[in-house]
């Protein structure tokens, strides 16, 4: 039986000092860092004295997100890249994510491979999108929320690399704004059910599509993030999430809110 | 250098386990990181991405497989951490995530995988050290080609052929059926 090996990964498996070029690179700088962010925070330390308490919410958010998805999941339809999250993709969140050998080839470019599920076809100018090989739009599903009193809360769900997920009211619809109108989103980055979060939070972008076309907004790693919108005309709004991390990144607790004037 | 001990004495908490994985690799992904995006990526970007790609393999500690190779996670990482700040960067940098996302090269043995680091130490041994000191920028150290070529002062075209005809003779010296 055959097996796929990536040259780069085989050379990696021996050693070899020749070449080695660390000049204007401070080493001790990188291990104090590393050093410095692998300590637990104060408020960790305190938490790990009751157990029984921090399982509990646990399993509160666990069932709380199990009930979501299964109601929002027939609003959204087959998401690929970008999906709630249910009990088999937190297995999968479980399952180491590296092989050194088997290479994991990532997926060919091209424009017959845009991958746009949900409603994010009618959302998106794909005409734009080719003209302007936006690479980050290759993979994109759609996210709809429950609206109440102005606000619309989103279940959790979980993306990848690349994936750019498109939150919408409940049959798709986007914000309908004047100009003027501020609109706020906001979303945490759930890392305590996720593997492979990065402890400081992994890197996001948010952005704006109006009339098909999208527009970034914010990038960061904030574990929790606000943004205020103002509309500079009116028009249908909709935003959306990347995740631009090399991780899987699990969303909860976003909302939109419209801001009454 | 035990990688075994060292992803074993992770599991277990065991800073000093990190500070030596770091001792021993620090410098090579450094070199790796630098040779894949300079000078899209300054000397603070380096610091920052291995840092973080160390930061990593202590918070997975416990779900790595002590069967796989540290020094292959870290390296995927820390490519995957540099890919991702040059998409940060947008369009500037495009060009060279493509580069990097373009340049990976598989080939399909029957070998296991020790046996086929054995084979590869067994080839490169054989190789004039020219061709050697080729494969092993390209492949070990991640240097792009036209860097190569500049440093052997030749032709970026003949330095891609040069490299296609030593590819293609390692490719054919892994995907050999052992005879009995």
């Amino acid at each position: 039986m055959t097996e796929k090996i990536e040259l780069h990964d085989l050379f990696a498996q021996i050693d070899d000092t020749t070449q080695l070029n660390t000049q204007g690179i401070r080493e001790e700088r990188i291990k104090a860092a590393v050093l410095d962010k692998i300590q637990p925070p104060q408020t960790e330390r305190i938490r790990r004295g009751r157990p029984s308490r921090r399982w509990f919410a646990a399993l509160i958010a666990a069932a709380c997100a199990l009930v979501l998805s299964m109601g929002v999941c027939a609003l959204t339809g087959g998401l690929f890249g970008v999906r709630l999250l249910d009990d088999s993709q937190r297995q999968a969140l479980q399952t180491p994510r590296y092989a050194v050998i088997a290479g994991s080839r990532l997926p060919e470019t091209g424009d017959d491979e845009r991958l746009l599920t949900g409603y994010s076809a009618q959302i998106l100018d794909e005409e734009y999108l080719a003209e302007n090989e936006l690479i980050f739009f290759d993979s994109v599903g759609t996210i709809t929320g429950e609206t109440e009193d102005g606000q619309t809360a989103f279940p959790e769900f979980i993306f990848e690399n690349g994936d750019t997920a498109i939150l919408t009211q409940p049959q798709g619809e986007g914000w309908q704004l004047q100009q003027g109108d501020t609109i706020t989103v906001t979303f945490r980055q759930n890392i305590q059910d996720n593997p492979n979060a990065f402890p400081q939070g992994n890197k996001l972008s948010l952005g704006v599509i109006l009339d098909g076309i999208p527009q970034d907004l914010w990038q960061g790693s904030d574990t929790s993030f606000t943004f205020c919108y103002t509309a500079p005309r009116a028009g249908t709004f909709y935003f959306y999430l990347q995740d631009l991390s090399s991780e899987p990144v699990i969303i909860t607790d976003a909302a939109v809110t419209l801001e009454q004037p | 250098m035990n990688e075994e001990g060292w992803a074993s004495r992770l599991r277990q908490d065991d800073t000093a386990a990190l500070q030596e994985v770091m001792d021993a690799y620090t410098a090579y992904l450094c070199t790796v990181a630098r040779n894949m995006a300079a000078p899209a990526l300054t000397a603070q970007d380096v610091e920052e991405i291995v840092s973080e790609a160390f930061v990593r393999l202590w918070t997975h500690r416990n779900t790595l497989d002590p069967a796989l190779s540290l020094k292959g996670y870290l390296l995927r990482v820390t490519k995957n951490l540099a890919v991702d700040k040059l998409r940060s960067e947008k369009n500037a940098c495009l060009p060279l995530v493509e580069e990097i996302v373009a340049c990976r090269d598989e080939v399909e043995t029957a070998l296991e995988r020790a046996e086929a680091v054995a084979r590869l130490q067994r080839h490169l041994a054989a190789l004039p050290r020219q061709d050697r000191d080729l494969l092993l920028r390209f492949y070990y150290y991640h240097q792009r080609t036209c860097d190569i070529a500049k440093a052997y002062g030749i032709q970026h075209g003949a330095l891609r052929t040069r490299l296609s005809r030593l590819r293609a003779r390692l490719k054919k010296e892994l995907e050999r059926e052992d005879r009995p």
